[in-house]
């Protein structure tokens, strides 16, 4: 019987509501103008951090709540958000009620704390497409972020396709500030904008090197040894770095120290390292490197004529995978670090999988065409097997767009669009001759990865420019910056640079012994084999010389500081080692272990 | 129930959380050894026959069933190894999707699939931590190009010993301080003294602590053993290796990575096998079964680890030339001493040998396994020079805790 009651009454209370008149319609809520929830909704997650990496951006999420890491995958958040769980997370007819809501306000036990505060601007919005059915909006396309300073403000200003007007998405951009405060980084729904800030460049502290000094470093850095101590008197005598550099740039050492730089940034590896296949393709690489060095082949023109060859030329085709090629091609020329997105959408650059696979779709060996002739082949989808659409993820402009890359690469370097690459160049460049680039690493020059001294990249990129390639005109214009004369912070000479500083320093021709690359095993080459020991005891070695022509112990001394430190020994140094040669039985070979000394000490195997 | 047991199973799940060790891992950090096939060593011909199965999957070498385990079947030309493997753990179930050598080799000893953008570290890199003079990684006679130290920096790298140590005469260059040097090292010692620029001083500081201990560079001597324990190891260069390697982990170095190469069987590989001064099997048999002997009779098992890895199996089938080739869905490992269980057999693949049917392991779980015996916590964190956090292991990865002590 008590049954029935219940069951009355429930039946009855809903009977009831149908027949009763409707409670009065809710009041109308304001909307956010045409919510669009990649646009409107997702960056109020990235911006409450919700979408991060440590929490439900993760890989697995949090809390049983996963989303893509920044808003990266839109289409997945909003399932996840709107759909999954049963729809729980949202609550159509009381917004506040929603899960998502609930809990970032704590409202709930949430294990994030507090992200979102009620009422405000951020909470309401969430709220309002809640309400309005969370609607998948979509259409807009964000074309470009800018960012404006007003006083002591920064505005986010989204331009979107198809529309007149920016809007301002200040309060829906992700902030940051680089860690030397000098750029802030702006993120909004896949789009980044940067900005410097009023910070200046940091001021160089330290003693700037005097003449000596400047010359170590010049002919360290251009002619891979120091100079002799005839050359360095001169230098000293009338500091010129201009004039000495270009004449430096005409000399086999530069040329032989710029191959050096040319097989790195090429990645032709040592032929000690290389493999079997493709060992005459190197050689062949290496030889056309020389002879552009030799005969200071203008670099758009070099890099067109490598890039001209195509896939299956000796510079692309030292890889197997399209991929690697398409990736070799974005960092070495065009500062570009797309290797990232082979995996996965990148959330600090604009890259995604789908660029990445369609930049790769051009690099696919050519096939043979039914009729004759080649055509170019297919890169299938690793994982659904399909063919690939090339692409150009760089942007069109080019008369070339639509085909190859080479293509467009190459009418890169013939028109104005080749600033892209000169931006790359210039900062090998100082990476080589400052041994510090403008951006690090080098080859990765993405928005949100901006360099240092601004003014002095833009310089060398406009040098290179204008003298289409130049390298030994932006070699020399490298050396007439501020900065080389500045002081700098040590730099251990590599393996193949000590070899030949220590050679030359005792003015013999360099050898081919390898040193090994571990710093230990390399360190104890160094104090205890041949290369510094053994040289001192060759036949007509500078410092025997030195001794056999007599003179003065004070004279000796001074001599082997200018042979191996490139400087006359300090008054303290003179007071401390100088009786090492005075008091010496036999001076000849005190002369040796001192000039030992000097090959093995810190300061001689550091450029500074 | 000793207090061994006790602790290692009734109050170690419950603390080795607070103190944020791996539950399963071993009580503190042992020194690593790693035996790298280089190549791909074959999985049916050494740890993982076949004997049932038709005669182009089996081969032509046989299979004995080891003591104590029904279903595990190893090389006959493996005798001494089969009495080991009561005392060590088997994984036959190892598998990835990588057949290329660089790959393969990547993945096994990182932990991670190669990535063109970032160059990880070996677990044996990450692990090594400095002991006194002698180098925390040492490769024998050199390192897999991804045995390195990757992007931890190259002070973190291998110190390869080079040559062939069962070469008469063999030793490492310039170990040895060179003589009437001294005053020359005096000398430059007091010119970086005055030097407050110098920032090369750290390895030039190791390298002459290294040079000028004697007992360090004894380490290194293989004329210090006897000669019935030389012969016992095998008198050629994967024998010798091994009884570098064992005494380079007794005296701390954290790891030594042991490289033995010849394992890319596509041709002939019954004869390349079984034929040859010394025959490869017999090597290696010969080289294993000496280290655990060794190790355990000088109380070592609780102080080092050792693993026997390869960069992927070889294909059942054998090809038209009598060989095999890269097999990555199926492979074997084995591994002994601390942090490991003894007489455990993880895995097992189907009657061919092509796929795992039970417990599949990939080289990331294989990692963490191999980390976590060493005494690595678990959530270890590397940072690349530019302070990306990167785990030890790929993501999803796990040690299999059936190994484990």
């Amino acid at each position: 019987m008590r049954r029935w009651l219940v069951a009355i009454a429930f039946f009855g209370s809903a009977g009831l509501s149908l027949v009763m008149p409707p409670d009065e319609a809710p009041p109308a809520r304001t909307l956010h103008e045409d919510i669009d929830f990649t646009h409107d909704v997702l960056p109020v997650l990235a911006k409450a951090g919700c979408s991060a990496a440590n929490c439900h951006g993760g890989a697995t999420g949090r809390g049983g709540f996963k989303l893509s890491l920044f808003g990266t995958d839109p289409r997945g958040d909003h399932r996840a958000i709107a759909f999954a769980l049963g729809g729980r997370r949202v609550d159509f007819a009381n917004p506040e009620q929603s899960l998502i809501l609930r809990k970032p306000t704590l409202s709930m036990k949430h294990g994030g704390g507090r992200r979102l505060t009620v009422g405000d601007d951020a909470y309401t919005r969430l709220s309002d497409w809640i309400g309005a059915g969370a609607p998948w909006g979509g259409g807009r396309v964000v074309e470009r972020l800018e960012l404006r300073e007003e006083g002591d403000r920064v505005r986010a200003l989204a331009f979107f396709r198809g529309e007149a007007q920016a809007r301002d998405v200040t309060g829906l951009t992700r902030f940051m500030h680089t860690a030397d405060d000098r750029w802030i980084i702006a993120r909004y729904a896949g789009a980044v904008a940067r900005q410097r800030t009023q910070k200046p460049e940091p001021t160089v502290t330290g003693a700037r090197p005097g003449p000596h000094g400047i010359a170590r470093r010049l002919w360290l850095d251009l002619a891979g040894r120091t100079p002799t101590p005839e050359e360095l008197r001169a230098f000293v005598e009338r500091p010129d770095p201009i004039t000495t550099a270009r004449r430096l740039v005409g000399s086999a050492d530069y040329r032989r120290t710029m191959q050096s730089h040319f097989e790195e940034w090429l990645e032709i590896p040592h032929p000690s390292d290389e493999r079997t296949p493709t060992r005459a393709r190197n050689a062949r690489l290496r030889a056309a490197v020389s002879k552009a060095i030799e005969e200071n082949e203008k670099l758009f023109a070099f890099i067109d004529r490598l890039l001209a060859k195509g896939p299956t030329g000796d510079l692309l085709g030292r890889f197997n995978d399209p991929r690697d090629r398409a990736e070799f091609v974005g960092r070495a020329f065009l500062g570009v670090q797309i290797g990232c997105a082979r995996c996965h959408n990148h959330p600090d650059d604009r890259w995604k999988q789908t660029d990445h696979l369609g930049w790769s779709a051009h690099f696919v060996d050519p096939r043979p065409r039914a009729g004759g002739g080649m055509q170019p082949g297919t890169l299938y989808h690793p994982t659904t097997g399909q063919p690939i659409a090339r692409s150009l993820p760089f942007g069109s402009g080019s008369p070339f767009y639509g085909t190859t890359p080479l293509h467009h690469v190459r009418w890169m370097l013939r028109t104005d669009a080749r600033a892209v690459v000169a931006v790359n160049l210039a900062n090998r460049v100082a990476s080589w001759i400052l041994r510090r680039p403008f951006v690090d690493p080098v080859g990765d020059h993405r928005v949100t990865n901006p360099g240092t001294r601004l003014d002095a990249h833009t310089r060398l990129t406009a040098t290179l420019v204008q003298t289409d390639g130049d390298l030994a005109r932006v070699v020399v214009e490298t050396v007439s910056l501020k900065e080389y004369g500045q002081a700098a912070d040590p730099w251990a000479l590599d393996p193949l640079t000590y070899r030949r500083t220590v050679r030359s320093a005792l003015g013999l021709p360099d050898s081919a012994e390898r040193l090994p690359t571990s710093p230990l095993a390399r360190e104890l080459r160094v104090i205890n084999g041949e290369l510094v020991h053994g040289s001192l005891r060759e036949p007509g070695n500078a410092v025997d010389v030195l001794f056999a022509f007599g003179g003065e112990p004070k004279v000796w001394l001074d001599e082997l500081w200018m042979m191996t430190l490139s400087r006359p020994p300090r008054p303290d140094e003179v007071k401390r080692f100088l009786p090492v040669l005075l008091e010496a039985d036999d001076r000849p070979a005190a002369g040796r272990d001192l000039a030992a000394a000097l090959l093995l000490c810190a300061e001689f195997a550091e450029r500074r | 129930m000793d207090r061994r047991t006790f602790l290692s199973t009734a109050t170690l799940p419950l603390i080795a959380p607070l103190l944020g060790a791996h539950p399963a891992a071993g009580s503190g950090r042992s020194s690593l050894i790693v035996l790298w096939m280089d190549g791909g060593m074959t999985h049916l011909d050494t740890f993982d026959g076949k004997p049932e199965s038709r005669p182009d999957i089996r081969g032509d070498l046989k299979c004995t069933r080891v003591k104590g385990n029904r279903d595990l079947f190893v090389s006959e030309h493996l005798p001494r190894i089969a009495k080991v493997l009561p005392h060590a753990s088997v994984i036959r179930s190892l598998s990835s999707g990588e057949g290329n050598h660089d790959r393969g080799s990547a993945y096994m000893l990182t932990g991670h699939r190669p990535s063109p953008v970032l160059r990880y570290p070996s677990l044996a890199a990450a692990s090594a931590r400095d002991a006194g003079p002698l180098p925390a990684f040492v490769a024998v006679p050199d390192a897999h190009p991804y045995a390195g130290s990757g992007y931890l920096g190259a002070t973190r790298g291998p110190f390869e010993v080079g040559g062939d140590p069962s070469r008469p005469g063999w030793g490492i260059p310039d170990l040895a301080p060179r003589p009437g040097i001294a005053r020359a090292l005096d000398l430059a010692r007091a010119i970086d003294r005055g030097d407050p620029e110098a920032t090369t001083l750290e390895v030039r500081a190791k390298a002459l602590a290294l040079s000028r201990d004697p007992e360090a560079r004894a380490a290194f001597d293989l004329r210090r053993e006897k000669p019935e324990t030389r012969q016992r190891y095998g008198r050629n260069r994967l024998g010798q290796s091994c009884l570098l390697a064992r005494r380079l982990a007794e005296r701390g170095v954290s790891c030594v990575f042991v490289r033995d190469t010849g394992w890319d069987h596509h041709r002939g590989i019954a004869r390349a096998l079984t034929y040859g001064f010394p025959p490869k099997l017999d090597a290696l048999d010969g080289a294993v079964a000496a280290l655990f002997k060794d190790l355990r009779d000088r109380d070592l098992l609780e102080r080092v680890t050792v693993v026997l890895a390869s960069e992927f199996g070889r294909t059942p089938r054998l090809n038209p030339a009598g060989g095999r080739d890269h097999w990555p869905r199926a492979h074997s490992s084995v591994l002994f001493g601390a942090g490991l269980k003894a007489g455990v057999v993880v895995g097992k693949t189907d009657v061919r040998g092509e796929e795992p049917v039970e417990r599949p392991v990939s080289p990331g779980d294989f990692v963490a396994t191999v980390a976590a015996a060493v005494g690595l916590r678990g959530d270890t964190t590397l940072h690349t020079p530019t302070g990306r956090p990167v785990p030890l292991t790929e993501q999803g990865s796990s040690p299999v805790s059936e190994v484990l002590t």
